[in-house]
């Protein structure tokens, strides 16, 4: 598991560090985002993450000749420009074969109306999705496991306070007191990340 | 965790934030808890974050329900390897995912006890939660049932943990449009083909596959193409069943009914889709490349792709057009179903000319046949283009947009079941001629012409039968057999059952009782009047079916019927094989004749001004043929044309005279209908004019020639006033043409001259040597004078202008 870091951070490294590997770090960040986006918009798995690949290579092309200013803006609305672009060129060229967002129903086609508007959302929802996923995985390491199962079966999965309190053996004022651990942290750890 | 404040009461427990958040606590509690609230700063910060907890926890929860990845096995779809390993189990080896279509999860599967690949197929959730066992099972019904070698085989259904799953045949190939990316055009056709065939099985057995594609369709390195993915597809049994206002498929390969509300599915349908795929065989790119959504269903909608051959030079115009028939907007001029394009693809294969007109070029060449005749009008106008020219090429262009019926060509074509259909009409026919030509002693008269009528009969109903049905090659076959049998049946009936026979038909002059070879007792008697009629019903007839079909085979009986109508009327009339020419009378021939005709040309004319040309065309004939006949009967018979009219006649004239120089007033006439029909200017009237002016100086001058012959008994005196008169009408007709570009006056006039010039030389001038030379020279002094004549108007003209 990657080191807990917030994209001030991450950013951070990428100006200081001349190596690899703050690169790589960069990317493991945020190349998911992308890919899902594009993975949303139609673009099959490969394309995709050619999609994702061109959108880091542009960045850091922008983000090397200092045109990326953090005071300016979230890096999220810098790099969905950049992907947008990328991606509309690249579909540009393809068959739109599969536009669908939600492939199980095939009416959501309607909805994907491609305005700014809604790729806007489609975007900042897989961003909010990446931040919740490392937050989370990042909350599961610095708790204890059976803090962390009670959260989980207690306030995600929603199973009764009793049932939890028997599965882990602790008082139901302690599974309370999880939730409210946990959720606190994440809720800062999602408040320093961006 | 337990707060310590100053206040009276202690910190509550997390647990009673828990449950004063939730909205849970109990009346007194919360009082107390709300006032203990009030003073405590520390747990105005706990109740205030924990609120801010809960928000959080609710997008945590939205994410955890989109997230893809699961957590426990029966409460998600099945969309990881190592889900579908555990559900499994042994038997099959989970190797990879291979993608996820509109009902669920595939996963590439190794059978480990039948040693061979198969594709697994989780459907989701929502389909597999139907009642029924047929919707449960919809798409591996639909496979098992359809069981062609381009469908992927269905080889097992199951269920574990209600989760369900269907194995299937594993195709080891590429998405269509990819594997034929190197191929040449008839190989690509052929791989098109055994699509085409998968489909057509689909369709026979009522099944609309809805999302056909290049992804759907994957072709094995031997170039065999698989059919997939029936998870979305219709039985049309159960269209009205089916719930379709919403749209299922795939953007690109949409038809434009999947799009336009309320939504309609045909097999058609599939056609489109299938016709979007023959582009892209032919041209490599996509008919409609909009990337935008909404412009894509929009130009779906509304536009037409643009032409193959334009994309690609080498494209054969027969498969464009089978391309664009396919991509008609309207489902009724598409194929309706894979068979019907696959019937065409073949022809044109097996290298026959392929028929199919999509309406969209038709449409585009009435744009251009609009705008050629638009310049066609200013070129004539500015007498680029004559009268005559005009007329031709419109008529050109008229054919050139409203080209012959396909199944009309197809019924031209001699192939084996039209020879059999035609040889079976001719069959019925000569049936029919034998009931006429003979008498049948044994069998009452009643009953003779039955078997003839039933057979007609027969053939309208299923003649019109197949026509309402679209069947119009065999509809062809039938109305002309019926055509045929029409005339037959009608002068066997008449005959037989003695109606508008000669003995009780009053106005019927002397009829023709041997016409047809008569000789032995036994043969049929037909009288003129039942003639007359039964040619009148087949023209009738003709003319109806010429209407119906525009097959060129009824103009062949309009006309034929027409010239039996003709001599029918003159047989009638008496004017062939006439032995009592005394028993009529000028009135009655012309109360049956020329006010019947007079309507028929009237009527021609209004039609015609209203652009009812096609009927408009037969009734003018008719009006004109009925009025020429009768003013013909009428200048031959006994009483002269003066003598009708005006109930007078010259006393200066003899009677053969009279009679002749009524023909020279119905030249007049003609001539003067010919004006008024010039002046009406529709392109009918103007053919009706050029005929009416050719009539007209052939009567003029042939009568003057007439008049002035040796076996016509006239007064010297009279003759040498015709024989002066025929070339002075002659020059007449030959200056006339000036004014109009006649070239029938010019014609017949340089003819009427011609014969006067003979009749000089025969009568008076055969010993002149002086004639024929004083001939050629005046003829040289003409041409001299024509070559003065434009000089000698322009001074004239000049002179005027001072």
């Amino acid at each position: 598991m990657t080191q807990w870091v917030t994209t001030t951070q991450l950013l951070e490294n990428l100006k200081t560090t001349h190596d690899q590997s703050a690169w790589t770090e960069f990317c493991s960040h945020f190349q998911p985002v992308i890919i899902q986006f594009a993975r949303k918009l139609g673009l099959s798995s490969i394309e995709a993450e050619d999609a994702a690949q061109e959108t880091m290579a542009t960045f850091f092309k922008a983000f090397r000749d200092g045109k990326y200013d953090p005071g300016k803006g979230r890096l999220s609305n810098w790099l969905f420009g950049i992907a947008k672009r990328v991606i509309l060129n690249l579909r540009g060229h393809q068959p739109l074969e599969q536009l669908i967002a939600d492939k199980a129903t095939g009416t959501s086609f309607w909805d994907m109306v491609q305005d700014d508007r809604t790729l806007g959302r489609t975007w900042e929802l897989e961003w909010q999705q990446m931040v919740m996923k490392r937050c989370l995985e990042q909350v599961r390491q610095e708790f204890d496991p059976k803090v962390f199962g009670a959260f989980r079966h207690y306030a995600i999965d929603q199973f009764s306070v009793e049932e939890v309190c028997h599965r882990f053996d602790m008082s139901r004022n302690a599974v309370y007191i999880a939730k409210s651990r946990v959720l606190s942290r994440l809720r800062e750890l999602r408040q320093r990340f961006e | 965790m337990i707060h310590q404040n100053d206040n009276q009461m202690k910190c509550p427990q997390q647990e009673v934030i828990e449950h004063y958040i939730q909205g849970q606590l109990e009346t007194k509690t919360l009082s107390e808890f709300e006032a203990h609230l009030q003073a405590c700063q520390a747990c105005q910060t706990i109740v205030a974050e924990a609120r801010e907890n809960e928000k959080l926890l609710v997008e945590l929860r939205t994410f955890e329900r989109t997230s893809s990845e699961p957590r426990e096995l029966g409460k998600k779809e099945i969309s990881t390897v190592d889900q579908a390993q555990t559900l499994l189990g042994q038997r099959y080896r989970v190797i990879r995912k291979i993608g996820e279509g509109a009902a669920g999860h595939v996963f590439q599967v190794a059978d480990t006890v039948l040693d061979r690949l198969v594709a697994v197929k989780f459907l989701r959730k929502k389909i597999s939660t139907d009642d029924t066992n047929s919707k449960r099972w919809h798409e591996a019904r639909l496979m098992s049932q359809l069981n062609h070698p381009s469908v992927a085989q269905v080889y097992e259904i199951g269920e574990i943990e209600e989760q369900r799953f269907i194995v299937m045949e594993w195709v080891d190939g590429l998405p269509l449009t990819d594997a034929w990316k190197e191929l040449p055009l008839q190989q690509r056709l052929n791989i098109y083909l055994n699509v085409l065939n998968a489909v057509s099985a689909a369709h026979a057995r009522g099944i609309i596959h809805r999302d056909i594609k290049p992804s759907n369709i994957l072709v094995s390195s031997d170039h065999k193409p698989k059919v997939l993915d029936f998870g979305i597809a219709l039985e049309t049994q159960y269209l009205s069943g089916v719930k379709q206002d919403v749209y299922r498929g795939t953007p690109t390969y949409t038809a434009p009914e999947q799009v336009t509300k309320p939504i309609q599915i045909f097999p058609s349908t599939d056609v489109f889709a299938l016709g979007i795929l023959l582009y892209e065989l032919l041209t490599d790119t996509l008919p409609f490349p909009q990337t935008d959504p909404k412009k894509l269903f929009e130009a779906i909608k509304t536009k037409h792709p643009e032409l193959p051959s334009a994309i690609r030079q080498k494209v054969p115009i027969s498969l464009q057009n089978i391309c664009l028939k396919a991509l008609e907007k309207d489902p009724q001029n598409r194929y309706s179903t894979a068979r019907d394009l696959a019937e065409d693809i073949n022809r044109y294969l097996r290298g026959e000319k392929v028929w199919s007109r999509p309406s969209f070029l038709s449409d585009k060449i009435q744009q251009e046949v609009f705008y050629h005749r638009q310049k066609l009008k200013v070129w004539r106008d500015n007498e680029l283009l004559t009268e005559k020219e005009f007329d031709r090429l419109e008529n050109i262009y008229e054919r050139v947009i409203s080209p012959p019926d396909l199944s009309i060509i197809e019924a031209r074509k001699l192939s084996f079941s039209q020879v059999c259909l035609y040889l079976g009409g001719w069959i019925v026919v000569l049936g029919s001629f034998v009931l006429f030509y003979k008498t049948w002693v044994n069998i009452p008269p009643f009953w003779r012409p039955l078997p003839a009528v039933a057979a007609t009969t027969l053939m309208i109903i299923l003649g019109s039968a197949m026509w309402t049905r679209s069947e119009s090659r065999l509809a062809v076959g039938f109305l002309s057999t019926a055509n045929l049998l029409v005339p037959i049946t009608l002068l066997l009936t008449l005959a037989q059952w003695n109606l508008l026979s000669p003995s009780n038909y009053h106005w019927g002059i002397e009829s023709i009782k041997e016409l047809l070879m008569q000789q032995e007792e036994q043969n049929v008697i037909v009288g003129n009047v039942q003639l007359y009629y039964s040619s009148w019903c087949w023209f009738a007839f003709s003319l109806f079916f010429l209407r119906l079909t525009r097959s060129s085979i009824f103009v062949l009986f309009s006309i034929i019927s027409f010239l039996a109508w003709l001599t029918s009327c003159y047989i009638i009339a008496g004017m062939i094989g006439l032995e009592d020419k005394a028993s009529w009378a000028p009135e009655i021939i012309a109360g049956r004749y020329l006010f019947p005709g007079i309507g028929f040309f009237v009527l021609g004319v209004i039609l015609d001004r209203h652009k009812f040309i096609h009927f408009a065309w037969p009734l003018c004939m008719a009006g004109l043929a009925l009025i020429v006949i009768c003013l013909s009967i009428i200048a031959i018979s006994d009483a002269t044309m003066f003598g009708w009219l005006l109930r007078w006649k010259p006393k200066f004239l003899e009677e053969d005279e009279s009679r002749l120089l009524s023909f020279i007033f119905n030249g007049l006439i003609y001539l003067g209908l010919a004006g008024v029909c010039r002046s009406l200017g529709t392109r009918l009237q103007r053919t009706l004019a050029s005929i009416l002016n050719w009539l007209g100086p052939i009567h003029i001058l042939g009568t003057l020639r007439i008049l002035d012959s040796d076996n016509v008994e006239i007064p010297d005196s009279h003759t040498k006033v015709y024989r002066i008169l025929l070339p002075i009408a002659s020059i007449g007709f030959v200056f006339g043409s000036v004014a109009r570009q006649m070239k029938s006056f010019f014609f017949s006039g340089l003819a009427g001259i011609a014969t006067a010039v003979q009749r000089f030389t025969t009568e008076g001038l055969k010993s002149y040597f002086a004639w024929p030379v004083s001939l050629i020279i005046t003829g040289i002094i003409w041409m001299l004078v024509s070559w003065r004549v434009p000089l000698w108007r322009a001074n004239r003209l000049l002179k005027r202008g001072k």
